[in-house]
């Protein structure tokens, strides 16, 4: 139970601080980062769920294999969410432009 | 005109009516639950996950006017030797001792001494087997007091406490009808005896040389499962693995005892077996209560523990509340999965896509659509590996533990789409891998651990963790 506390502190702490800086102006969430953050939380949270959990049914394998179907698609997601407006923006630039971030 | 609200009132109009439909909606909910549940009959199996769906009729098909009452003693149980010959049987049962002796004495992992005497040990213990139990308790009119009376629905919620509390997992019940129900009972009871079991009018049962009597009074049966250790049985079909049944038999037997005991302290009288494995098709009767799906294994898979049951019944004068069959997919999802039949080292289980009206051979009772299995081979397997293998369970999907959370969105993924069926078997196959004829792990790992649950298995499952 002690890892939930520690990993609800995290996750606390994290939101505070994007609350804080959407606040001060200094970072814009688009709505599909907050929709790539979320799955990538909840994959996340399941996978380390999962990986306790086998270990505590004596199951190695099944934990490597979940670190690996939804510890992966978890950090994938979680890359996406944090560079999607970068990437989206070298889509939208033609060759040789500079690419740029609306905000 | 109505006066401007302020934001303040506002709010505190809007939370005062929300939480008058609230209240509303829960006392209407209250009214209609009720409602409901006074005219449910039989109800639904308490305590169990979301995706679990009471039906009317079981998902395996039972053509009941082709269905008969079993000879248990047909079974490969009782009819082994007549079915692979007197000379074959000599042969597989020397296999069997000659196997035993050298991999004990080779030390091969599983079959080890302590491995032997370990499943020696956790046979012992178990009562005597009698027709009405032991019969010891003290009867509330033994006690100059009436005998307990409540409503079928209070009784039913009595004994599944009690149940739970000698130690059953999963409790449902089953009202005897001739036509249908009541042919879920043997015929004759185990050899070498071989009596008949029949009905008759009389207010209280008994037993004589000739016959086991039910009165037809005695019209509801208790059906209920015991939870084996999925942790022992990955060491299937070694000595260690086959241990997993052995011990889950003596707690069963003993449960069963102590339940003939209960009823007979409220003051009624109940049925069951005079031998092992005797009164009735069980997982026929834990099929109609509700408490799993018949599988490719043709045997039962319930919601909780998958296959990591073994499951009893017996009958009652007690007025109990009947338990409704239920489906949570799984009849569905062995028609992909065949895992079980692929690893059976004896090719005994189907590896036909549907079940079948067809049966095997005379061990199998006509008149249901199964995945019949040819019980004669797995026997001969039985004989080969020196113990009752239990590869078929250990491998299953579904006999698996409940800690992790992928298991309950597996489970009611399955209960609740046939579409990725073939994807979720793709993924035990690697999550899970299993080898032909080898345990699932290293036996000597076992005893290395000091930490296990006691006797294998988590006794708060199927109850306060669902």
């Amino acid at each position: 139970m002690m890892i939930w506390l520690i990993l609800g502190i995290f996750i606390g702490c994290g939101l505070y601080w994007l609350y804080t800086k959407i606040k001060a102006g200094s970072i814009a969430v688009t709505w599909y980062q907050w929709l790539l953050g979320f799955g990538s939380t909840v994959l996340f949270l399941l996978t380390i769920q999962n990986i306790f959990a086998f270990q505590v049914e004596m199951e190695p394998v099944a934990a490597k294999f979940t670190m690996l179907a939804m510890g992966l698609p978890a950090v994938i997601l979680g890359v996406l969410a944090y560079s999607s407006p970068k990437l989206l923006a070298s889509f939208k630039t033609k060759p040789g432009e500079k690419a740029t971030i609306s905000q | 005109m109505p006066e401007q609200l302020s934001r303040r009132q506002m709010i505190k109009a809007l939370g005062l009516a929300g939480a008058g439909v609230s209240l509303a909606a829960s006392g209407l909910g209250n009214t209609v639950m009720a409602a409901t549940e006074a005219d449910l009959k039989p109800q639904a199996v308490p305590y169990r996950y979301w995706w679990v769906k009471n039906i009317d009729k079981p998902t395996m098909e039972i053509d009941w006017k082709n269905f008969h009452p079993f000879r248990e003693w047909r079974s490969t149980r009782g009819s082994l030797k007549e079915y692979r010959g007197a000379e074959e049987d000599a042969k597989y049962s020397k296999l069997q001792k000659d196997n035993l002796h050298n991999w004990e004495k080779d030390n091969v992992p599983g079959y080890t001494t302590k491995d032997i005497a370990l499943k020696a040990a956790v046979g012992y213990g178990r009562p005597d087997f009698q027709f009405m139990g032991p019969r010891k308790a003290l009867t509330p009119q033994d006690r100059g007091l009436p005998r307990y009376e409540g409503t079928p629905e209070e009784a039913a919620r009595i004994v599944r406490v009690a149940l739970r509390h000698m130690g059953a997992a999963t409790v449902g019940f089953v009202e005897l009808n001739p036509e249908t129900t009541r042919k879920l009972i043997y015929a004759e009871e185990p050899a070498p005896s071989k009596k008949p079991i029949i009905f008759e009018n009389v207010d209280v049962g008994y037993e004589d040389d000739k016959k086991l009597v039910i009165p037809d009074k005695a019209r509801w049966v208790i059906s209920f499962t015991i939870q084996m250790s999925t942790e022992t049985m990955k060491y299937g079909p070694t000595a260690l693995g086959s241990l997993t049944t052995g011990l889950t038999y003596t707690r069963m037997w003993t449960i069963y005892s102590q339940l003939h005991e209960f009823i007979r302290g409220l003051g009624y009288n109940s049925y069951g077996a005079s031998r092992f494995n005797g009164f009735g098709i069980y997982p026929a009767f834990a099929t109609m209560a509700g408490l799993g799906e018949m599988s490719r294994l043709n045997r039962l898979i319930t919601p909780e523990y998958g296959p990591m049951v073994r499951t009893v019944s017996m009958a009652t004068d007690l007025p109990l509340a009947p338990t409704k069959p239920i489906t949570f997919g799984v009849m569905d999802f062995c028609k992909d999965c065949k895992i079980c039949a692929e690893m059976c080292p004896s090719g005994a289980l189907s590896m036909d896509r549907e079940p079948s009206w067809e049966t095997k051979g005379p061990w199998n009772n006509p008149g249901h659509r199964a995945y019949f299995e040819d019980s004669v081979k797995c026997r001969n397997y039985w004989n080969t590996c020196g113990t009752n293998c239990g590869i078929c369970f250990s491998v299953c999907p579904y006999a698996v533990d409940d800690e992790a959370s992928l298991h309950r969105i597996v489970k009611g993924t399955i209960a609740s789409t046939t579409a990725f069926n073939s994807l979720l078997v793709a993924a035990d196959r690697k999550a899970f891998p299993a080898q032909p004829e080898k345990p699932m792990k290293d036996p000597e790992s076992w005893w290395k651990d000091e930490n296990l649950a006691e006797m294998g298995i988590d006794t708060r499952r199927g109850g306060r963790k669902i």
